[in-house]
């Protein structure tokens, strides 16, 4: 199977947070992460009532005030980032949260541009638009899971071309979104430790057998 | 930080800052994303924000922070998730385990594989970051790193023990794991 070039990790949390509180100084204080984590070039970009902005030596954060995001481009690093929200949100655990998208995003290449095409039109056909569009591409294909009420998770699949890996570079991502309000007595610790290796393993077994698919054909 | 004063804030003039950029669906997602997560539109939707829709604080299509204060807007260059991530690697190898013994120039732990299995591993003292000397201890959990990064486009191999940093439990977390275990521990049958 096709190893990814890159293996980008994205842990979300919907809610209601305080931005200003979450920046590298409260992370170093708190023993969360090590001085030199945060001493680097411009990693503060702002850091405000409204936003908090800045990168660690491992991740990026960006706090709004309904939005906890935290990404990071090395997979050996994952661990680091689980243990950092996990401690922010111990730290923080009065925060009241909707939801949790722990989201894995796989960036591979595909060797020629005819196979590049090949996926894209494999993935959605194209012949419905030949007569209406002028060449029709697939920029970007989101699948989701049919909404049940009763879920605690919901998978959505996104496919487009790669930002990071270019030319011919597809990105493959699962958002693998908890409703954190659904659980009763969740913790946001417990919830992403329980969570963690099952979204791992889900968007690795999508990935394969997607490739799969696509290389039998 | 620029002071530059900008226009933007419709989400149809996002949409139209996007031409000077080439990954229109990245940004398109970023864009979809960052509103719908506003909660100020309606997935896919066009149409103006208005003043009363708009927030105090939003991201256009181009990589700015856009800060409405003071009655004008603030241009805050951002970084781009989406270009260049400064470190990556998919060549690596990555273990868990916990210090055993101390010794005067090493130490002694045990390195567990994600399979479960472990092994017994001694490493220099010296292998310990200053920074994480408060932490070093008979027991203390570490992760070590070793693989081939790509730090800022160059290929470096690296060989890193990293302590593990985690915020204690809250007293009722704790009791509940305990409360498990001691069920867990009254289940088993010794015999």
């Amino acid at each position: 199977m096709q190893k990814p070039d890159i293996y980008s990790l994205s842990i979300v949390l919907l809610g209601n947070f305080n931005p200003i509180i979450i920046n590298p100084h409260w992370l170093e204080l708190k023993g969360l992460i090590r001085a030199s984590d945060k001493d680097q070039e411009g990693i503060i970009e702002v850091v405000h009532p409204e936003v908090s902005k800045f990168d660690l030596s491992f991740a990026k954060i960006q706090v709004t005030k309904d939005r906890f995001q935290l990404d990071c481009y090395n997979e050996a690093e994952f661990i680091l980032c689980k243990d950092l929200v996990i401690s922010i949100f111990r730290y923080l655990a009065e925060t009241p949260i909707r939801g949790i998208g722990i989201n894995h995003t796989r960036h591979f290449k595909l060797k020629d541009v005819n196979e590049f095409k090949k996926f894209g039109h494999w993935l959605v056909p194209v012949e419905p638009w030949n007569d209406d569009l002028k060449e029709p591409g697939v920029l970007e294909l989101k699948m989701v899971e049919n909404e049940n009420p009763d879920a605690k998770v919901r998978n959505t699949v996104i496919i487009s071309p790669s930002g990071v890996v270019r030319p011919l570079g597809v990105s493959f991502q699962l958002n693998y979104h908890i409703h954190f309000d659904r659980i009763s007595d969740a913790t946001v610790d417990g919830t992403i430790e329980k969570h963690w290796e099952l979204s791992a393993v889900k968007a690795m077994n999508l990935y394969e057998n997607i490739l799969k698919r696509f290389q039998n054909e | 930080m620029s002071n530059t004063l900008v226009q933007p804030v419709w989400y149809e003039d996002a949409q139209l800052l996007r031409t000077d950029i080439d990954e229109e669906s990245i940004l398109t997602k970023q864009i979809d994303d960052l509103y719908s997560g506003y909660g100020l539109i309606d997935h896919g939707s066009k149409g103006f924000l208005s003043e009363q829709e708009a927030p105090s604080l939003y991201e256009s299509s181009k990589g700015f922070i856009v800060s409405q204060e003071l009655g004008y807007l603030r241009k805050i260059p951002r970084y781009n998730y989406y270009k260049d991530p400064s470190t990556i690697t998919n060549d690596y190898l990555k273990m868990k385990g916990f210090v055993t013994s101390i010794e005067e120039d090493s130490f002694k732990g045990r390195l567990f594989s994600d399979d479960g299995t472990y092994e017994l591993v001694e490493f220099e003292k010296d292998s310990v970051s200053e920074e994480d000397l408060p932490l070093f201890k008979e027991g203390a959990i570490f992760y070590w790193i070793f693989g081939l990064f790509t730090i800022r486009k160059q290929r470096k191999k690296v060989s890193e023990i990293r302590f593990q940093r985690i915020a204690p439990l809250n007293p009722n977390e704790f009791d509940s794991l305990m409360d498990k275990a001691d069920k867990l521990n009254e289940a088993i049958d010794w015999d």
